[in-house]
């Protein structure tokens, strides 16, 4: 959308021709399709200028050097060496250059050369996101507060659906002060202050859709007026942050509540066996595990490196950890023996047998998709299972069952 | 072979087509009692009357209808605020919303409903939610309270529904095709009348096209408006309940559509989610994610519903039948251990209370309206008088009457008519045992709420359960809690009583006496606690009272005139005292605000309390004890350290003090009795046998079963099942060896290889497998054929013929053949092959020919 009712002053001279040979350097920096023949030098005023001229070039029919004849349906160059020098100049050149086929109707192709990758030219998507401007709002100050959210999102989002989405949202806060006339319009620093930790709130939660939009303008518009009011008297910018930093924590604590569930006691011991069968080669089990053998049947830190270096590889690092290359599938067998051998340390008070819960409980595990049934439902000898369960759960899971997970993990940091 | 009992035949259940039939054909009015019993039987043991049997059978039925019901109103309170939040959710997700931001792309309202992870109940959960917004009214009390005003207007428009819901479950959406059509065929069958035929038109549409779903929904709002008067069109609710274990591509897809047509139709959605937010994150895409507009809804922890219905069914008492300690640790581990399922628990407990109605003859008495005309204490027969007396708390009871009143005791073993006369009283008493440990165990509570540090503190359930082991008495708790009462400064201490008191109460033991004689422990206990209140007041007057004037003016009027009368004077004094405190104050050069203010709210006190018409003591007291604590806080806030020490000197008069530990000891041997009266251990009580449900065996067996160790045991040791006389060891190995360690050939085919089995290693050679097999059956020949010829006894085999049953005729019939025919034992050694492969001990195997894989190891 190029605003073409402000001319901008385009004191470079530009020169417009077909051939492909060479480019110069011009006025300004700026380099254009350049003549081998020496055409008269011609000075635009403005784009529009531009345009015009562009049309009557394509129109004329000229010939080459090889002595073809090029009609005006045959394709036109302008090639731009250089072209991030662009980038200084008028806002609006680039996007006259890259629609410049679009406004001249002529076939025009633009060809700009450059050392920088293209992420670096499209500055302002602006134009695009003008468009979902809200209706009596203040245009200036909007375009502003969009360019902003695109200085900060670019490097994460490049998604425009994602910006329009950020910036819907993100702009009530940013007018919030303004209209309750606390900060001036033009102040535009204390409102970038304003807003700033809404930024850094909606990069971690809002992108990543931890919380969703209604959450998050419940959350913002409740949250943040009650405590300013509180401190009414005190200066604006003093105000803002704490503002901010309540409406920060509340949404913090929101979103930590609803990220933990429970599991029954025995529950949680399965997925720490399973999780264990996944990450720890089965060859070590007897030493973790049995029962029988010396120092309580646990592998000293001595036996893990001569275990270790007996295959052939680091204590860490190495290409080979289980924990790098993820979960392992195991035999259900497998996983219910360690279970039973770890529970049978932990609950010393009651002999825990073999049931058909313990069994109910790995199908519901499997359904609730902390296990990953491996083999096919309808075969029901040999199931096997993978532990789709990250560490930090399984950490917090040891935790709450005062279970020393570490203990038992080979090769795991 | 076609006579031999295989277990690899189907069994089938047929069922009695026509229960009226069948009780024809068998005649006689006792079958058609059995199923209208439910299976109850008369018990034989106690020669019980029909009557009596008829009697349990009601019981139970009333118990448990009054128990589920208590459980699914328990249930449906403690969701009801989610639920009504849910159904804000989806009233106002259509409805346009003036200050929120206006958003680029229309996301899909989608709540997240996390339900815990026990998956099988929230089948029930789901259902409730879609009753509920599929009904017109909003699942909170008073339609009113709903804060925007424009969803108000329909709440009270009570003709049709206005949202239509759909469940959508993981089992009938495995692909795209089939989420679409079971959605849409769900919708449709909803059954709107007006519908017009949605297959109009050129081309005949699939059953899982979105256009049959959207010309439907068009029709349907036509229909609507032509019906009714302005209105919001309904939302279509789309309940994915077990959002796990959907596939995750068809979901996202489906997402994806379902969106796309959210400006046509008013899709929104509800996910059931078991485990976290990272599901719904680690299982859609970004694309998908960003479609959903989620709002998170928390269900309450099903841990903390087991909680309230143990309170609200045991603590409380509000039903007759309780469930002793063993049983309901078997209960509530059940619960924690393994699948937080309420339904799991209820099933229990429905087994726990059926049971103790089946087989307990004197749970006949087990009704909470027992009373002197019951038909229960007319059908008490000889044998319920014996098993009475047989019953352990009985017989602890009589003990004890036999020192204090041995003619009592005489007449209890012996009279049969004053026992029934004393068993309504003994019930009488256990009812009032359950209304005061209810009373005393909330108190225990707040205690503990009131001064329990958060580490120290034990839940309710735990506490409970520890009153049921008869440990609560004795416990940390109690001590600690006593303790610290001890250690409440004189304040505190009075604050705490004025609790105390408007805690009794309040409490409905000691509002629900009408009459003054009807006066139950816990209004005497009340009493004894207002006494204290009443004297540590006026020690607290005394004392007070002395810090200003050093004049000790004690009236001793427990009437209410009395009471009022002395709050003016006291006020009245100390104002006086206000006004000469300040003079001092003053003339020791310290501030003097603290006291003038001090004298201006006695003042206004003393005017507040006289025109207060009707003079609550209570009321009363609550003020003077604001009015003593405002006197101290203000004193001791503004005074300097001189005026202070002055006042503290003469706060504590001589013998002010030594009252007051009196009293403070006083308290806490009230407290402490307290406890120990009114906590005491439920088996301590006469007769609570029939109010206690106490086995825990039986109900192991039926929900903790261990299928592989019945297996085991049925192989290893059958004489256990089939309790035959045959398998005995023989006469030499005597002692040494088990039985379940020896093979015999007296046993079954199949217990006879598993018993090879176990002996062998990780391959098994078939043929070695079958020598051996057929080893033991021919020793077994030789055996029987000696016994044959020694006592010419042919009884023998027939009696093992008829212990076994039809179990093992073969070995029966052929038993009297000399030889063994090689073909015989062939067949029979493959029968019991196949049975243990079908029973998962062995496999197939291709690594070696013959062999076979055993699966097994170790025995459970």
């Amino acid at each position: 959308m190029i605003d073409d009712d402000s001319p901008r002053q385009l004191d470079s001279s530009t020169s417009k021709r077909r051939s492909t040979t060479s480019a110069e350097t011009e006025s300004r920096k700026r380099k254009r399709r350049a003549t081998i023949d020496d055409a008269p030098w011609d000075k635009c005023e403005n784009v529009n200028e531009f345009v015009e001229w562009c049309r009557k070039l394509c129109d004329q029919d000229s010939t080459a050097d090889d002595g073809r004849t090029r009609g005006p349906q045959e394709t036109r160059y302008i090639v731009l060496d250089r072209a991030e020098r662009l980038r200084d100049s008028a806002p609006t050149l680039i996007p006259v250059l890259m629609r410049l086929q679009e406004l001249t109707g002529r076939n025009i192709c633009v060809i700009l050369i450059t050392t920088i990758v293209w992420e670096k030219f499209r500055s302002k998507t602006g134009a695009i996101l003008e468009r979902d401007l809200p209706e009596g709002e203040d245009r200036d100050l909007y375009m502003r507060f969009v360019d902003l959210v695109y200085d900060v999102f670019q490097r994460n989002c490049k998604d425009l659906n994602e910006i329009r989405h950020l910036v819907a949202l993100l702009f009530p806060l940013y007018v919030k002060p303004v209209k309750e006339g606390k900060i001036q319009k033009h102040d535009a620093l204390k409102l970038h202050r304003h807003i700033q930790a809404y930024f850094v709130e909606a990069t971690d939660k809002l992108y990543l859709r931890e919380i969703s939009s209604r959450e998050w303008s419940d959350r913002t518009l409740a949250i943040a007026p009650g405590s300013s009011s509180n401190r009414a008297g005190d200066s604006n910018l003093i105000r803002s942050a704490p503002g901010a930093a309540t409406s920060e924590r509340a949404l913090m604590s929101a979103v930590e509540v609803h990220n933990t569930f429970d599991l029954p006691y025995f529950t949680k011991f399965i997925l720490i066996a399973s999780f264990l069968a996944s990450y720890n080669p089965p060859r070590l089990d007897m030493r973790y595990f049995a029962k029988v053998s010396n120092q309580g049947g646990k592998l000293s830190r001595r036996a893990k490196v001569s275990a270790v270096k007996k295959h052939g590889f680091d204590q860490l690092g190495s290409k080979l950890r289980q924990q790098l290359l993820g979960p392992k599938t195991f035999p259900i067998e497998r996983m219910l023996a360690i279970f039973y051998s770890i529970l049978d340390e932990q609950v010393l008070d009651e002999q825990v047998e073999e049931n058909v819960n313990v069994h109910t409980q790995v199908a519901s595990l499997v359904s609730l998709r902390l296990l990953q049934r491996v083999t096919p439902m309808d075969k029901l000898d040999s199931i096997k299972c993978k532990c789709n369960v990250s560490y930090d759960m399984i950490k917090a899971l040891a935790k709450s069952t005062k279970f020393d997970i570490d203990k038992y993990l080979y090769d795991f940091t | 072979m076609d006579e031999y009992d295989s277990l690899t035949e189907a069994v089938f259940l047929v069922l009695p087509q026509k229960p009226a039939i069948s009780t024809k054909a068998k005649g006689g009015l006792t079958k058609a009692d059995h199923f209208k019993l439910d299976g109850f039987q008369r018990l034989k043991d106690v020669n019980e009357s029909w009557e009596a049997t008829e009697l349990r059978h009601e019981l139970f039925n009333k118990e448990w209808d009054l128990i589920s019901s208590r459980i699914e109103s328990i249930m449906s309170n403690m969701n009801t605020v989610v639920l009504s939040a849910i159904y804000e959710f989806v009233e106002s997700a259509y409805t346009p919303r003036t200050t929120r931001a206006v958003m680029p792309i229309q996301e899909l309202p989608t709540g997240l409903i996390f339900a815990g992870i026990n998956v099988p109940d929230h089948d029930q959960l789901f259902r409730q939610i879609a009753q509920m917004l599929s009904s017109p009214f909003s699942p909170s009390s008073q339609p009113t309270t709903t804060s925007s005003s424009g969803t108000n207007g329909f709440a009270e428009d009570s003709d049709g529904n206005n949202n239509l819901v759909v469940i959508l479950q993981s089992k009938d959406c495995v692909n795209l095709k089939s989420t679409l059509k079971s959605m849409i065929e769900q919708f449709l069958g909803l059954g709107i009348a007006g519908v017009i035929n949605p297959q109009e038109g050129a081309i005949k549409l699939q059953n899982y096209d979105m256009h049959v779903l959207e010309r439907w929904y068009q029709s349907l709002c036509d229909t609507q408006e032509h019906q009714q008067r302005t209105r919001k069109p309904p939302s279509l609710v789309v309940i994915i309940q077990d959002f796990e274990s959907f596939d995750q591509d068809t979901l996202q897809d489906f997402i994806t559509i379902c969106s796309n047509y959210q400006d046509r139709i008013p899709l929104v959605f509800l996910m059931g989610l078991a485990t976290s937010i990272d599901a719904l994150h680690q299982g859609l895409p970004k694309s998908a994610l960003s479609l959903l507009q989620t709002r998170k809804f928390q269900m309450q922890q099903s841990s903390e519903c087991l909680t309230a219905i143990i309170d609200d069914l045991f603590v409380q008492a509000n039903v007759g039948l309780m469930v002793g300690p063993l049983p309901l640790k078997q209960l509530i581990d059940q619960f924690m251990h393994y699948n937080f399922s309420v339904g799991g628990f209820v099933a229990n407990l429905k087994y726990v209370v059926m049971h103790h109605f089946y087989a307990n003859p004197l749970s006949i008495l087990c009704d909470r309206s027992l009373s002197s005309n019951s038909p229960a204490l007319e059908l008490l027969g000889r044998g319920h008088f014996d098993h009475l007396r047989m019953l352990p708390s009985f017989q602890k009871y009589v003990e004890s009457k036999v020192e204090n009143d041995p003619q009592v005791a005489e007449m209890l073993l012996l009279d049969e008519e004053f026992l029934t006369l004393h068993i309504l009283e003994l019930v009488q008493n256990i009812r009032e045992y359950h209304s005061n440990f209810a009373l005393i165990f909330d108190f225990l509570w707040f205690l503990q709420s009131r001064f329990s540090v958060s580490v120290l503190k034990k839940s309710r359930r735990a506490l409970y359960f520890m009153a049921l082991e008869g440990a609560l008495t004795e416990s940390s708790t109690i001590t600690f809690l006593l303790s610290q009462v001890r250690k409440l400064n004189s304040n505190d201490m009075m604050l705490f009583i004025e609790d105390w008191v408007q805690f009794f109460q309040a409490s409905s033991r000691c509002q629900s006496k009408k009459h003054a004689g009807e006066l139950n422990d816990m209004d005497r206990e009340l009493v004894a606690i207002q006494s204290i209140r009443d004297r540590m007041t006026q020690l607290l007057e005394v004392v007070s009272e002395d810090s200003a004037t050093s004049s000790s003016e004690i009236e001793d009027n427990d009437d209410e005139d009395g009471v009022r009368d002395r709050v003016r004077t006291i006020a009245f004094e100390e104002g006086k005292a206000g006004a000469q405190t300040a003079e001092v104050v003053r003339n020791a050069s310290t501030t003097s605000t603290g006291m003038a203010q001090l004298s201006q709210t006695a003042a206004l006190a003393s005017t507040i309390t006289t025109t207060t018409s009707r003079l609550n003591s209570t009321a009363t007291f609550v003020k003077k004890r604001k009015l003593v604590s405002l006197k101290a806080n203000d004193t001791e806030g503004r005074q300097t350290r001189i005026a202070q020490k002055t006042r503290e000197t003469a706060r504590l008069p001589k013998g002010a003090l030594g009252t007051y530990t009196l009293l403070v000891s006083e308290i806490d041997e009230l407290l402490a009795r307290l406890f120990k009266t009114y906590l005491v251990c439920h088996d301590q009580i006469p007769l609570n046998e029939i109010f206690y449900y106490s086995q825990v065996t039986i109900q192991q067996k039926a929900f903790l079963p261990q299928p592989r160790a019945s297996i085991q045991t049925a192989l290893g040791q059958p004489e256990l099942y089939l309790n035959c006389d045959c398998c005995h060891p023989p006469a030499g190995s005597g002692a040494s060896m088990s039985l379940a360690e020896m093979v015999l050939p007296t046993q079954h085919d199949t217990c006879i290889l598993y018993k090879l089995y176990v002996e062998c290693g990780r391959l098994i050679n078939m043929f070695d497998w079958f020598t051996a097999f057929g080893m033991i059956l021919e020793r077994g020949m030789d055996e029987d054929s000696n016994k044959d010829e020694n006592d010419n006894d042919s009884g023998h085999s027939r009696k093992r013929a008829k212990t076994k049953g039809k179990k093992d005729p073969v070995n029966g019939s052929h038993k009297k053949k000399v030889g063994l025919d090689q073909k015989e034992v062939q067949a029979r050694f493959i029968t019991a092959v196949a049975e243990l492969q079908l029973m998962g001990f062995i496999k197939p195997t291709n690594r070696k020919t013959d062999h076979v894989q055993r699966l097994t190891w170790g025995n459970i």
